[in-house]
């Protein structure tokens, strides 16, 4: 991506922008139904930041750590089923339904990091996946009678503050969804430029290093994997109220997988990279019914305009395209570097540290 | 006269068209510059030893030969034939056996299956009778598994490996590395007898091996040649090993 | 009794069809050290094959058993064509970058697997198998449909003919080898690609032939069923040890009759204490049953 000096300002002209999305009603034609500012859009951007949130939580551990994890939808789901069946089942009042959600997800995200974290690479995603399954198990066969299985939980829109309820309010929302992006992304940013941030990055590039200078790295990444989880929990909140009901797919490891997804797709190596991300994947996810269902696609022969109105078909498609075409994501990181921590997760066990070994700078 | 030209001219001294020459060989391995500017020629019938400290660039620079690095830049070529680019197996069908330096030899694997995927259509029934007398153990452990061989026996198959077949050019790296005298003196012998028409380079760290099989020697540093000659030239100046070869050159 | 032995055969018919998904998984991670997540849509596409083929040779609810076997053939060769051409054409570009492979195999899966719901639309079918395989023979009091019978038997006969392959052929030493050390294999002459669009197509065929068993077991088919079954295979090929055939028999076997006897008495058990089986394992034995330590 050029831009040479302007480049860091990109972000911030796209934030500027985003705060004055509400106000703009302009019309772009097939690029959006209606004006800009309209509820539908509105809401269509408020939940890509959701998710904007969820794939910055990600890149954490994985740009930034270069930990692989598949169990990152467990915190997400925990953040949208824990307030829904306190606000349900046990009538909570909201904030006291957020709060719990939010420390439960931190609770769990340190036992589960616990554990796994004695096993590494490939091994630590199949532990994790191994945990998020068991929730994603939980959930759908409706253990306890808590989760509403396959069909879900909706939200008691009673127990809402009026603001937040109607589609009238959709802008509320929008501010909610963009403010809290904006405080757990200034929070990433302190994160991954404090001493902390510089182990993290020091992990991904070379553990054995990191522990030659006398750190332990499992705290680290412990902690790196309970701050992720409860972000991701956040997430899963703020998807919650503007979705309005809690379904299993929150919980799923297809989920997790989109995650990955959306972090590829922006570039790992940067935090604004997987917000990018997030909010293509989903914008993509609802225009492309919206485009398969237009006048241009209907006049196509049926082989090609059958497959075009199946959004993750085109997905699947396009992710192909990318990934042999242009491997670098829309933020621009260099892929080989930044796929790091996947090519150390499948690859073999790496070499013991303090052994000059092939790779090394020739001294 | 620059350094390459030196180590080439010592070559054709000998009257024999070199069967390997390198030609400003640069590579990486990931970003680093390991290679940066590697020429010299080996020629059949003789051992070219490569020299240098840990890290010099040796190992990279059988590798590239290999095709297992693509050389970034410069030419290799063999016999004739420009090789450079080729993919490994290509380069390998030509008729190179290698001998890696951490053996790297197969250990789910029986002996035998070891040597037999080795097998090419250059295999000899000689070669086979040669290799049986250089290592008669493996003959007897030819069902046991290869990972539970002990170090010296392992480095045998890795060996065994590379003379099945009748190779017209020959890499081994490092091949008394952790071995006792007693197999280094059967890894010699086993070198000696196949020299014949056989161009063998070979990366050696010790130098009382370097010399007792070496004809010619290049010196690596910092990823260049800096010296071309004879093994004898070497050995006999030792400001010269002082400075290249490092502390661990003797043994 | 009766009940141990339905839940046992079962759980075996169910572990074989684990074993048929997971020996593929495990080849191909062992050898192209890809995590080869399109082969939940390769089993998709197998059962979906047979399910066409039996609909063009005969009709009515219960197919012919000429159009069963024609099914099978079919369902493992197209997918065994459909899986040699995505490797020759997608991951070959990208052979010294198994990440990119991975990712690719990502959106292979995704857009192979929502292919069918394309064409065929996303409700489900219900699988015309012949009478004879949904019919049930009783043994000892419990009455087992008899298509948990040839599932077994299936399974058992690929098993044989995998260890077979791997260790009397060339080709299965190639590949064996290669799951150690690929750039050695290389070293030694030898072209590994052609090892690689093997061993895929065969994972592939396979998963296709687990389709077409599949979609006899559950006697029906949609687009998700192979992203369904993905994950327990995966979990199999963990528990089994990467690499390992033999191991992801043994972890198939452990997991079918653990998912049949657990679900038995709550609907979340059986799946619960699989999930346990691999967190243990990851913990304990990281390398698995019978694997290699990497």
């Amino acid at each position: 991506m050029s831009g040479g000096r302007w480049r860091p300002f990109w972000p911030l002209a796209v934030l500027l922008l985003l705060l004055v999305v509400p106000r703009l009603d302009v019309r772009l034609p097939v690029l959006f139904d209606g004006a800009l500012n309209s509820p539908g859009n509105l809401h269509l951007l408020a939940v890509g930041f959701a998710y904007g949130i969820a794939a910055l939580s990600y890149n954490l551990l994985f740009g930034y750590t270069g930990v692989l994890s598949f169990g990152h939808a467990l915190f997400f789901g925990a953040g949208v089923y824990l307030p829904t069946i306190a606000l349900r089942e046990w009538e909570w009042g909201l904030v006291p339904a957020i709060a719990f959600a939010i420390v439960a997800g931190l609770l769990l995200a340190a036992a589960v990091g616990a554990v796994s974290f004695r096993t590494h690479g490939v091994y630590f995603a199949m532990v994790t996946l191994a945990f998020a399954q068991a929730g994603a198990v939980l959930v759908g066969k409706n253990v306890g009678d808590l989760t509403g299985g396959e069909e879900g939980l909706s939200l008691p829109f009673r127990q809402l503050p009026n603001w937040m309820v109607g589609v009238v309010n959709t802008e509320n929302l929008y501010w909610l969804a963009l403010a809290v992006l904006i405080v757990v992304y200034a929070l990433a940013l302190r994160l991954v430029t404090s001493p902390t941030g510089a182990v993290w990055q020091g992990i991904r590039e070379n553990e054995g290093r990191v522990e030659m200078l006398g750190l332990r790295p499992y705290g680290f990444k412990l902690l790196a994997f309970v701050i992720s989880s409860g972000l991701a929990t956040v997430a899963g909140i703020v998807y919650l109220f503007l979705i309005g009901s809690a379904t299993p797919r929150a919980v799923s490891a297809e989920f997790t997988v989109t995650l990955l997804l959306m972090v590829i797709i922006g570039g790992s190596g940067s935090l604004w990279g997987p917000i990018a991300g997030a909010v293509l994947y989903y914008y993509l996810d609802e225009r492309l019914n919206v485009w398969a269902a237009s006048d241009a696609v209907a006049d196509l022969p049926a082989v090609l305009r059958e497959p075009l109105r199946d959004p993750l078909f085109v997905f699947g498609v396009i992710f192909v395209l990318l990934v042999l075409f242009f491997p670098r994501g829309l933020a621009g990181a260099t892929f080989g570097r930044r796929l790091g921590p996947l090519q150390r997760a499948v690859g073999r066990a790496a070499p013991a540290p303090g052994i000059a070994h092939e790779g090394d700078l020739p001294r | 006269m620059s350094v390459a030209v030196a180590a080439d001219a010592a070559a054709q001294a000998v009257a024999a068209e070199p069967f390997l020459r390198l030609s400003d060989v640069h590579a990486f391995i990931g970003e680093s510059h390991i290679l940066q500017g590697v020429s010299f020629s080996a020629v059949p019938g003789r051992v070219t030893v490569l020299l240098g400290r840990n890290g010099a660039g040796k190992t990279t620079t059988l590798r590239t030969i290999l095709g297992l690095i693509p050389a970034a830049r410069g030419t290799i070529t063999l016999d004739g034939v420009e090789i450079t680019g080729e993919r490994p197996h290509r380069v390998v069908r030509r008729g190179v056996g290698y001998v890696p330096e951490d053996r790297d030899i197969f250990g789910g694997l029986t002996v035998a299956e070891n040597l037999r995927l080795a097998q090419r259509p250059g295999a000899t029934a000689e070669r086979w009778a040669l290799v049986h007398r250089l290592f008669p153990d493996l003959q007897r452990r030819a069902g046991q598994r290869a990972g539970s061989l002990s170090g010296g026996q392992q480095q045998m198959v890795a060996i065994a490996r590379a003379l099945v077949n009748e190779n017209r050019l020959l890499l081994i790296d490092e091949p008394s590395k952790g071995l006792a005298p007693v197999v280094v003196n059967q890894v010699t012998e086993a070198l000696a007898a196949i020299k014949g028409t056989t161009t063998i380079v070979l990366v050696e760290q010790n130098l009382a091996v370097a010399q007792a099989l070496g004809d010619d020697a290049v010196i690596v540093d910092d990823g260049r040649v800096v010296f071309g000659g004879s093994m004898a030239e070497i050995a006999a100046d030792d400001a010269l090993q002082a400075r290249y070869l490092g502390a661990g050159a003797h043994r | 009794m009766s009940t141990i032995i339905l839940l046992t055969l079962t759980g075996l018919a169910l572990a074989a069809m684990y074993f048929l998904l997971a020996a593929g998984l495990s080849l191909i991670f062992g050898l192209m050290d890809v995590l080869n997540f399109a082969h939940g849509a390769f089993f998709t596409w197998g059962a979906y094959a047979a399910w066409w083929t039996i609909g063009e040779v005969s009709s009515g609810p219960r197919g012919s058993t000429l159009g069963f076997l024609l099914g099978i053939v079919a369902a493992t060769v197209l997918v065994g064509a459909m899986a040699a051409a995505v490797e020759i054409g997608l991951l070959r570009p990208l052979y010294r970058r198994p990440i990119y492979q991975i990712l690719v195999t990502l959106g292979v899966g995704l857009a192979l697997a929502q292919l069918t719901s394309v064409i065929w639309r996303p409700d489900a079918r219900p699988f015309p198998q012949p009478g004879w395989l949904a019919s049930t023979s009783t043994v000892f009091g419990a009455r087992v449909p008899n298509n948990r019978f040839l599932l077994i038997a299936a399974a058992v006969a690929v098993l044989a003919g995998l260890l077979l392959f791997l260790r009397k052929t060339r080709y299965g030493l190639i590949v064996r080898a290669g799951a150690e050390n690929r750039e050695m294999v290389q070293a030694l002459g030898i072209d590994v690609d052609r090892a690689f669009t093997l061993v895929f197509a065969l994972g592939g065929a396979l998963a296709g032939l687990g389709g077409a068993f599949g979609a006899a077991y559950f006697g029906a088919i949609n687009p998700g069923l192979g992203s369904a079954n993905l994950i327990f295979a995966f979990i199999v090929v963990v528990i089994g040890g990467l690499g390992s055939v033999s191991g992801s028999a043994l972890a198939a076997v452990v997991i079918g009759l653990a998912q049949q006897f657990g679900n038995y008495y709550t609907t979340w058990a059986g799946d619960f204490i699989v999930v346990l089986l691999l967190a243990a394992v990851l913990l304990l034995r990281p390398r698995g049953l019978l694997g290699t330590l990497r």
